[in-house]
């Protein structure tokens, strides 16, 4: 597509653009439920914000690991460290985004937050520790391509902790989107084994929120204002 | 079985396109199946799944030297075709029902844009043994002619009619709620245009993305539905504060007998385009245009003589029992008190 890039590049910046695209549009159609002020809106808009960042870094790590740019290594590391910050911060989101939708309880949730928090701090620490350490990923200068290291199945530990626990919660409120959330899930699993290479996560994780948003619709908009 | 690199892209974009529109049919609260928007928005879902489902098993043929993969990457594309006609079609079928919201309308213009489309697809089916349209290369590599782009441009030509549709519309002095063709065709324009100018497609991706913005849009309106009447609620009259309004009258129906019988006689006698709010139980209130008091009247009795018809054949409990009343709005007035002078 354009000048350097492989067609897994140009496959993962065209699904990176579409996530930003979409999420703008989310931005705008979720306006507002924004109003209304509830936890769970306020919890949703920063998780469009976290994946168009998430988006916008994949996109730029895959632009720049086939450019002749001379520090592509420094770019490329700090892309992908702030890409997997963004991941973990929307997974824990999802789980306290979650348990508000389930109970609808402001203390609740608070609570929740001071143990669900944990996984998340501890793979930030872990993934700015790699900066330091590369025992995650890096770049390899000498061969000029990006590594995954030993210990890079890692930064999915607190993933896999969150999704178990969403997919608890949202067994709990509305088996139609359980069966879906499962269905993205397997898409994602199934063409990263199948097809490899093209980055789908932020998509994957766009389209997730697509469905909380038809689904927090399918109720009453004034539930709580008319009691 | 390798897939080759360019078609891995259009896979992954068709691959999301269906999981998107999979999640929007189960997961979206069940429409109205009264309503023909509902079932003509579900047809445009399996539209867009059979396109994307099409190129994804055409793509996935590219590059492959089995004896079979022709004839399979043929009729894969010929099924990705034939559902973007379809899907087009229900699309105007679609702009046209939102705008006028008549099933009359609808009844008079399905014929008159379903002939072009009709002869697309028998020239489709014909292209499967003649190859005049396109063709398929020995590794399953599209090979359009001439004719292919002229039925890519009269497909475009439909969508354009759509936003003419929509101008002549609004030119005429007819009112647009809740509904805009722009979350549709922008991204189908950005898709379209991936797809001419690389080797790879999300033009489904594209559509996909447009059904789901369409979707929201509309889904602002469940705020302000009353799901028995089919008219809007209480909250609609925050949306005229807000969005502003010419309403000058209102008229309050009072039933004190059969409601569902006096919703349908409403429904018949009054503009399709009219704002009737269901206030509670028994009581309706129809917003007007006009200040004039015998236009008003004129209105309401429409109502009131069919009322009267209904309540002449059918006595006691079947009888509706209608009553009304009209109110005018001063210069000094807005639309909540004018409101408030019609319920109290």
């Amino acid at each position: 597509m354009i000048m350097w890039l492989s067609e897994t590049s140009t496959g993962t910046i065209i699904l990176d653009i579409t996530t930003i695209f979409l999420l703008t549009g989310m931005i705008v159609f979720t306006s507002l439920y924004r109003k209304r002020g509830f936890v769970s809106d306020r919890i949703y808009f920063y998780m469009i914000i976290a994946d168009i960042v998430a988006a916008l870094t994949d996109g730029l790590n895959y632009f720049f690991l086939e450019s002749p740019l001379s520090s592509k290594g420094a770019l490329i590391t700090a892309g992908d460290t702030v890409f997997s910050i963004a991941f973990e911060v929307i997974m824990f989101m999802m789980v306290l985004f979650w348990d508000y939708r389930l109970r609808e309880d402001k203390k609740h949730t608070v609570r929740f937050v001071k143990i669900a928090v944990w996984p998340c701090v501890l793979a930030i620490i872990m993934i700015l520790g790699n900066l330091f350490g590369g025992y995650l990923f890096y770049f390899d200068k000498v061969s000029g391509s990006y590594v995954y290291a030993r210990w890079y199945d890692l930064i999915y530990v607190a993933v896999v902790i969150y999704v178990g626990i969403m997919l608890v919660q949202i067994f709990k409120k509305d088996k139609r989107t359980f069966i879906i959330f499962l269905l993205a899930i397997g898409c994602r699993i199934l063409l990263r084994n199948v097809l490899r290479d093209v980055s789908s996560t932020p998509f994957i994780i766009a389209i997730l929120l697509v469905f909380f948003h038809i689904q927090e619709m399918n109720e009453n908009y004034y539930k709580e204002v008319e009691g | 079985m390798s897939i080759a690199p360019q078609s891995m892209v259009t896979i992954y974009s068709d691959v999301m396109a269906v999981l998107l529109l999979v999640g929007l049919v189960v997961i979206s609260r069940e429409g109205d199946k009264r309503d023909p928007a509902t079932g003509i928005f579900g047809s445009m879902c399996l539209g867009v799944v059979l396109i994307a489902f099409g190129n994804a098993v055409r793509a996935a043929m590219e590059g492959q030297s089995y004896a079979w993969v022709v004839p399979v990457a043929l009729a894969a594309q010929t099924v990705a075709e034939l559902a973007l006609l379809f899907t087009v079609y229900q699309w105007m079928l679609y702009v046209d029902y939102k705008l006028y919201g008549s099933r009359d309308h609808l009844k008079r213009k399905y014929r008159f844009f379903f002939i072009p489309i009709g002869i697309m697809a028998l020239m489709l089916m014909v292209n499967c043994a003649t190859g005049f349209i396109f063709s398929m290369t020995d590794e399953a590599v599209l090979k359009p002619t001439f004719v292919y782009y002229i039925l890519i441009s009269l497909e475009f030509l439909y969508l354009i009619f759509s936003i003419v549709s929509m101008a002549v519309y609004l030119a005429r002095g007819g009112k647009r709620r809740f509904f805009s063709i722009t979350p549709v065709l922008v991204p189908v324009i950005l898709g379209t245009v991936v797809d001419l100018t690389t080797n790879y497609s999300a033009g489904a991706l594209g559509l996909a993305v447009g059904l789901v913005f369409m979707y929201f849009s509309l889904a602002h309106a469940w705020r302000f539905d009353d799901k028995k009447s089919g008219f809007f609620n209480k909250n609609f009259l925050s949306y005229l504060e807000e969005k502003g309004n010419d309403y000058l009258g209102v008229v309050a129906f009072k039933a004190a007998g059969r409601t569902d019988k006096l919703e349908e006689i409403i429904k018949g006698e009054l503009p399709q385009d009219s704002v009737i709010i269901h206030y509670d139980e028994k009581r309706y209130l129809f917003f007007t245009e006009t200040d004039r008091e015998e236009e008003i009247r004129f209105l309401a009795d429409l109502v009131q003589h069919a009322v009267n018809k209904h309540d002449e054949k059918f006595t006691d409990d079947e009888a509706i029992k209608l009553t009304y009343n009209y109110y005018v709005r001063s210069s000094e007035e807005d639309i909540r008190q004018l409101f408030f002078k019609a319920v109290n």
